[in-house]
């Protein structure tokens, strides 16, 4: 299984970006202290906030629920560790504005006591509604960045039959080495919680995909699949190119297919989860443990000592870094994920959430600058990267002048913000925050382009946080508008707001722009 | 609790940049210059260094006139590939009104007229070269012999004399030193319906086009492959515009080889290579998908054939490409890339 080549590559586009691997997979995984306060994001998935269900002054147990789903799309939170609850309150979440959220306040006591909340079960006698129930109960909530609540991800795939389950692990960001290290110390974890997903679906098929250069990695799970012994089970080595660990990407590398446009994988029968998804799914039925952390990639030359953390959701990224050493004197940036979609944050008070694969500390002059943009020269490059297969020039046109119907036609809604084109472009135009923003408000003023059940209550969840973004920047576009009124007319709404937003780029300023999501 | 500056992703310092791509296009023209330059006297020097200088200024004076920064725009390069390129289509030792005033108009009407860097619709420097075509026939004919072939040519002094004051100075009168280029000599010859065999026999020829030419062309051959390599250019249009010649000239050369140019000439005569590799692939005029720049670039080649063959000029390269120029948003309009999940 280990000869056999790695799958071409079959997407459009791509780069072959420089890993940074290495920095952090040279040690063993390490566990991050725990911090004086933990600091729970009611909001740490895609859908509503969470509700919670403790009082300030409470005591909890380690694994006891915090704060309960609301809805469909939400996601429960649990006590990492025993601690008194010090309440609700509004801190700055993980988002480029520094952005404040409402968050669960813990402190933790010290004994590190977990209670039995959620009862151990049988992985191999569960139906899909009592593994639903588990995973929601658990709070799981898809870890390669995006953060979809998980059952409700599953349960989309209820209604499907000949599903193909593709465990991803190919980590294609450089930096991030968070599901290479876990595929290296907990492969059986990964792959009894993938059986646990396919027996429950009845699903036939299991890919593994992990890049060809994951050479511990790759060991590792094929050591697994075969002391697992089930035939479903298959071995994918991929090409290393980014983004192949893109859902979209990585199944039309897997199998030539296309997930058509306004269509979701499991409607051409795939299904991705995350290896570290599928690590807690295991976890929660099989000992009844709750998601209450993950594995961080903590990186970069800002870094003291780069490696993967064990670390409880709800450590501020400032506590983390002591843990990893501490910061190097020319630490200027900080990156929530990797280096092409992540998010910058003003401060590391914000906390780790699921979503926080990577905390990536750069220098200033490892970090392409922000105004030195020149004219679009239609050389075509940001063409020729994009795994999409857009015209991104086009698109950067439209939007420019003002067109976002123009762009919306241009199939605008296919860009997966991956930021290729960005990278490859001579005139350093940053493009994919043009593509986030026009993306944002195409979703506010076209709600037909939402065509599936999920999609469209994704669709709604999102508008309400959208709404408020957008409200916001209004806002501060009102108040600058104000203080230029007296050296220039005011500029067209849109073409304004994406000046706006450069604007404040190029001022470096704290309250920086657009931020999207991960991946 | 520490502070960080943010922007927006992606953070990766980008590895290419305009002046980078300028830069490495200048320098892969460096060996061909040096060629042209061993063969036929420094007038291409003469005539880059004023095409250069009348370029940059008037760059200047446009960017100050509508208000833009000075330093990226002039430190881009672009201007100076526009200058060298216009340059190197002109006769060695033009007189330098000429070069100003084709280069002027490059920038001031061609380029800015337009809105400057990246709005341009046609190629500046073949726009600029057209201009002076038409309104200096007589001067766009007078070509150098190679060194080595004239014992009675210019020297240094004079080509720079004849550059500055149009005249070569030491009694050296034009006529009787300049000489045809090989495509401009098939041309009249075919016309006077010499044959192409008594035609090559000339001493001006080499081993399938012009002397010296044949040097320069393999030096710029050179060049355009590195600059592939580098990925300062793509492929396809190169590729094409050879193709474009190539096809109808092997074709007219099959059927009559007495009144045709082989193959071998066009590729190596005139500005085949130049405007393969270093013209037509101006990014700003010229189609942007893959396969628009295939169409594009046939559509260079052929038009250029056909002007050889047919037009009232020796050489097609400028007008094949400012047409395509004008065809390139309607083969973009037509060439669209499949979007991803969606049908064509
Ligand atoms: S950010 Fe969008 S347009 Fe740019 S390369 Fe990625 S998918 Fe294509
Ligand atoms: S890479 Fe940049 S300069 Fe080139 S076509 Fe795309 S947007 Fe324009």
């Amino acid at each position: 299984m280990m000869n056999k080549s790695p799958r071409a590559k079959s997407f459009h586009g791509g780069l072959a970006l420089n890993g940074h691997k290495l920095e952090s997979t040279s040690g063993t995984l390490k566990t991050a202290a725990v911090p004086a306060q933990l600091i729970l994001p009611l909001t740490q998935h895609a859908g509503r906030a969470a509700v919670p269900v403790v009082n300030a002054g409470d005591r909890v147990l380690g694994h006891q629920e915090i704060a309960r789903p609301d809805g469909e799309v939400s996601c429960s939170l649990h006590a990492p560790t025993s601690a008194t609850v010090l309440g609700v309150q509004r801190l700055p979440i993980p988002h480029p504005s520094g952005l404040m959220g409402d968050c669960l306040v813990l402190q933790p006591d010290g004994k590190n006591e977990f209670g039995n909340f959620l009862p151990a079960m049988d992985p191999d006698h569960l139906d899909l509604p009592s593994l639903l129930t588990r995973v929601s109960d658990a709070g799981i909530a898809g870890l390669g960045g995006a953060t979809f609540p998980t059952a409700t991800k599953l349960a989309g795939a209820a209604a499907s039959t000949g599903i193909t389950l593709v465990i991803n692990g190919a980590e294609c960001e450089p930096y991030i080495t968070c599901d290479d290290m876990l595929m290296r110390e907990q492969a059986d974890q990964i792959l009894l919680g993938a059986k646990i997903v396919l027996d429950a679906l009845g699903a036939q098929r299991a890919l593994v995909a992990i890049e060809r250069d994951k050479l511990k990695a790759l060991e590792s799970m094929s050591a697994a699949i075969d002391r697992l012994g089930d035939p479903r089970f298959q071995l994918e080595k991929i090409f290393t190119i980014y983004p192949a660990g893109g859902e979209r990407q990585l199944i039309q590398v897997l199998s030539g297919k296309e997930v058509p446009a306004g269509k979701l994988p499991i409607d051409i029968g795939y299904l991705c989860q995350n290896v570290a998804t599928l690590a807690a799914i295991y976890r929660a039925v099989k000992d009844g443990h709750p998601l209450v952390s993950r594995i961080t990639t903590v990186t970069g030359s800002g870094i003291a000592e780069p490696g993967n953390y064990l670390t409880m959701l709800g450590t501020p990224l400032g506590a983390l870094a002591e843990s990893a050493g501490g910061y190097s004197p020319k630490a200027s940036r900080l990156i929530m994920g990797g280096p092409m979609m992540g998010i910058a944050l003003p401060s590391d008070e914000v906390p780790v959430v699921k979503a926080t694969n990577c905390m990536l500390v750069l220098q200033e002059d490892e970090v392409r600058a922000t105004g030195d943009q020149m004219p679009c020269i239609r050389c075509g490059e940001c063409e020729q990267a994009c795994p999409s297969q857009l015209q991104p020039q086009e698109l950067y046109w439209h939007i420019r002048g003002n067109d976002l119907a123009g762009a919306d036609e241009l199939n605008l809604s296919a860009c997966i913000e991956c930021g290729c084109c960005d990278f490859v472009c001579p005139s350093h135009i940053p493009l994919s925050q043009y593509y986030r923003f026009a993306k944002s408000q195409v979703r506010l003023l076209d709600a037909r382009r939402v065509q599936s059940d999920i999609a469209r209550q994704r669709f709604e969840d999102r508008k309400e946080r959208l709404d408020s973004e957008a409200a916001r920047r209004k806002q501060r576009l009102e108040e600058k508008r104000k203080k230029r009124a007296s050296q220039e007319k005011a500029p067209k709404a849109i073409k304004g707001e994406i000046d706006a937003i450069l604007a404040r780029s190029k001022a470096k300023q704290t309250d920086a722009d657009e931020g999207g999501e991960t991946q | 609790m520490k502070r960080f500056d943010t922007s927006g992703a992606p953070y990766l310092q980008p590895k290419n940049s305009v002046s980078q791509m300028m830069t490495r296009l200048l320098l892969s023209l460096a060996p061909a210059a040096a060629a042209y330059t061993w063969f036929f006297g420094p007038g291409l020097l003469l005539n880059i260094l004023v095409a250069s200088i009348v370029g940059i200024l008037a760059e200047a004076a446009v960017l100050n006139l509508r208000k833009r920064p000075l330093r990226p725009y002039l430190g881009d390069g672009s201007v100076l590939v526009t200058a060298v390129l216009f340059a190197w289509c002109l006769p060695p030792a033009t007189p330098w009104w000429i070069t100003a005033t084709g280069m002027i108009f490059a920038v001031v009407f061609a380029k800015h007229l337009y809105g400057g860097l990246g709005h341009n619709p046609f190629n500046p420097a073949m726009a600029g070269y057209v201009l002076v075509l038409i309104s200096f026939p007589q001067e766009m004919t007078r070509w150098l012999p190679i060194t080595t072939l004239a014992s009675n040519g210019p020297d240094a002094l004079q080509t720079v004399w004849a550059t500055f004051t149009g005249q070569f100075g030491g009694g050296l009168q034009w006529d009787a030193v300049t000489m045809a280029t090989p495509l401009d000599y098939v041309k009249t010859e075919l016309a006077r319906l010499t044959t192409m065999p008594e035609i090559k026999s000339h001493v001006m020829f080499g081993d399938f086009a012009g002397r010296g030419y044949e040097w320069v062309g393999n030096f710029i051959a050179l060049g355009g492959a590195w600059m592939i390599y580098k990925n300062v250019i793509r492929w396809h249009i190169p590729v094409a515009v050879i193709l474009g010649v190539l096809i109808p000239a092997t074709l007219a050369y099959v059927v009559d080889p007495g009144s045709n140019g082989s193959p071998g000439l066009h590729l190596f005569s005139g500005a085949t290579l130049l405007g393969a590799f270093y013209i037509a692939t101006d990014p700003v005029s010229a189609a942007t998908s893959p396969r628009g720049r295939l169409i594009y670039g046939l559509g260079v080649g052929v038009i250029t054939f056909v002007v050889r063959k047919w037009g009232g000029y020796p050489d097609g390269i400028a007008f094949g490409v400012l047409l395509m120029n004008a065809a390139a948003p309607l083969i973009d309009h037509f060439t669209r890339p499949r979007v991803y999940g969606n049908e064509q």
